[in-house]
């Protein structure tokens, strides 16, 4: 009986109560029990009439939480009603007669018949607010579940889009990485070396950092210059990269993973698609409450642009959007033969 | 066997170049590290055999590929990409996927031997390789033309409308038509649906240089192009208009 619903705290235990207690009161002094010139009788009647009801409504709780009226036809919740309406009334009134009958003295019978057709009418009251109680109490709790399963699935998915929306490596990018050590292997083995050393810390901190959701700037930072170092190997002279960092920028805290993909893209659209040197340049400035990235790349304009999914950018956009609750972190320009992106990281301290 | 390798990378040329030391019949001619490039020096020098990457600059391998004319032998390599792989497998085009070992390439250039001794063209089966991976790209963002000895690589975007003339498909932008051998399925399957719209049997127009529909007949429309050009609008490609650009 712990999990009824009535009973489950004692605030519910002495509510219930409480309310049977009213209940009964108002009956004695609204309803005569059939005793007209003896008042205990009639206080005792009404006790135990209510008591009874009170143990058949607790016990009516199990009856209808195993039912599920909308599963059920109409007519089947209507007879199923009618018969526990029926069982209820004949085992109150009928506990009731045998323990009064055996206490009052004399013809029990006849004060019995005259109440009769009023205790069966109260029976069905009591039934009813029994029931109507029952099934309030089981939408409520239904819904509280279905509103709590309904925030889990939220919580769910947002972490599984972030996940999703955290960069992950490019395959081309691996296997192309991967050529080149093996071309090194031969032609420098110290270099291969070397590469293979960065290439593991790359994949390394881009498995580990993807459970942490923020991290300082440094560690971005050296993440991204491994990336950058590992896309030198493979195209030489033909990327160029230039960092100015402002010191007490550092510790700046950032989402994990949001500006490899803006590399990417710098690389992809400038470096794959050019014959001629590319710069890469990272400026960052903060204040107390903002640390801005800005990071340009410098295109061939003879290539003639790929279009691309635009998916990395549409990525970090989401992410600082679920993030933040903003749309204007990002601002992103093409000037001449430079894009550039602009990112504002807000530094509140939550 | 004269060879030549075009790869942007040049840690990819270099391990080519270090694998073929094994194999004195073949002699490196040339060394390129893009499309446009790798194209001319293909034309000029004319070798039996090239390496080529696919994901270069200017011209993708596949993109090279087309515009040759007399295709020598190729041997791909890549380090990732699927629907190309796809291609080779349906095709029994040999490709090296990178990294490769010293054998594998040893295995290609058997094979690579083979063929050049059949003396059996190439062509047809690099025909079908360029068809195969044409069908299926995603979405095609740029157009490839070649006239006499010049290559344009035209952005899908810089297009005004595309006029269908027998087997070949007339190119317009702006101010430039350009001749190209290929179907107005091929465009209307692969093109940018919310930037093309097919409006006739004969054109293709891009959405956003339609200047004003115009009534050609009581029942017949033109589409007034932003260049000046008129162009016949088919009652299906009325109707497409009309779904997209909602009137």
């Amino acid at each position: 009986m712990h999990n009824h619903p009535f009973l489950r705290t004692r605030t519910t235990r002495i509510a219930f109560i409480g309310i049977w207690i009213l209940v009964s009161g108002i009956y004695y002094a609204f309803m005569a029990m059939g005793y007209p010139d003896k008042w205990a009788l009639e206080i005792f009647d009404v006790l135990l009439y209510n008591l009874l009801f009170s143990l058949i409504t607790l016990l009516l709780w199990n009856a209808i939480r195993f039912s599920n009226p909308e599963k059920m036809s109409i007519s089947q919740v209507l007879i199923y009603h009618v018969g526990l309406l029926a069982i209820s009334e004949a085992a109150w009134i009928g506990a009731g007669y045998l323990i009064m009958s055996s206490i009052v003295q004399g013809d029990y019978q006849v004060h019995f018949m005259r109440t009769l057709s009023s205790r069966i009418i109260s029976g069905l009251f009591f039934y009813s607010i029994s029931i109507l109680i029952y099934y309030l109490i089981m939408y409520y709790q239904n819904f509280r579940e279905s509103a709590l399963k309904e925030a889990e699935l939220q919580a769910l998915m947002k972490e599984a889009e972030l996940s999703i929306l955290r960069s992950q490596i490019k395959p081309h990018f691996l296997f192309n990485s991967l050529n080149s050590i093996s071309s090194l292997t031969l032609s420098n083995p110290a270099r291969a070396q070397e590469m293979i050393i960065k290439l593991s810390d790359f994949i390394r901190y881009s498995l580990a950092e993807s459970e942490r959701k923020m991290v300082p700037l440094r560690a971005e930072l050296d993440y991204i210059r491994l990336y950058l170092d590992i896309e030198k190997v493979r195209f030489g002279e033909k990327l160029i990269t230039l960092y100015e960092i402002g010191d007490k920028c550092l510790d700046c805290q950032l989402p994990n993973m949001i500006l490899q993909p803006l590399y990417e893209n710098a690389v992809k659209h400038g470096v794959y698609e050019s014959t001629e040197p590319v710069e890469i340049r990272t400026t960052v400035s903060c204040t107390v409450n903002s640390l801005k990235i800005i990071i340009s790349n410098t295109f061939d304009p003879e290539s003639v642009a790929r279009k691309g999914k635009g998916l990395g950018l549409k990525n970090i956009l989401n992410r600082m959007h679920l993030i933040y609750h903003r749309e204007d972190l990002i601002r992103i320009e093409k000037k001449g033969n430079q894009f550039e992106v602009s990112l504002y990281i807000p530094q509140d301290i939550d | 066997m004269k060879a030549i390798i075009i790869d942007d990378e040049s840690p990819a040329r270099e391990i080519i170049r270090n694998y073929l030391q094994d194999h004195t019949d073949i002699e490196i001619v040339g060394e390129y590290s893009d499309g446009f490039e790798g194209y001319k020096g293909i034309t000029s020098i004319k070798p039996d055999l090239v390496f080529l990457d696919i994901q270069m600059p200017r011209l993708t391998g596949f993109e090279l590929l087309e515009i040759l004319e007399e295709p020598p032998l190729i041997i791909f390599a890549t380090a990732y990409d699927q629907y190309a792989i796809k291609a080779f497998e349906q095709n029994a085009t040999d490709y090296l996927l990178k990294p490769f070992s010293r054998e594998r390439l040893s295995l290609a250039l058997e094979k690579a031997r083979n063929k050049y001794a059949s003396k059996q063209p190439v062509q047809k089966e690099m025909h079908n390789l360029v068809e195969k991976v044409s069908e299926s790209r995603e979405t095609l963002d740029r157009l490839v033309v070649k006239w006499g000895s010049k290559i344009r690589v035209i952005p899908a975007e810089q297009v005004v409308y595309f006029e269908s003339q027998d087997d070949y498909v007339m190119i317009y932008t702006a101010q430039e038509k350009f001749l190209k051998q290929m179907t107005m399925k091929y465009l209307d399957d692969h093109l940018d649906g919310n930037d093309f719209i097919r409006i006739h049997r004969s054109y293709i127009a891009r959405v956003d240089q339609i200047a004003q529909l115009e009534h050609f007949t009581k029942d017949t429309y033109v589409a007034i192009m932003k260049n000046g050009a008129k162009l016949k609008v088919s009652d299906s490609g009325y109707r497409n208009l009309k779904d997209k650009l909602h009137f």
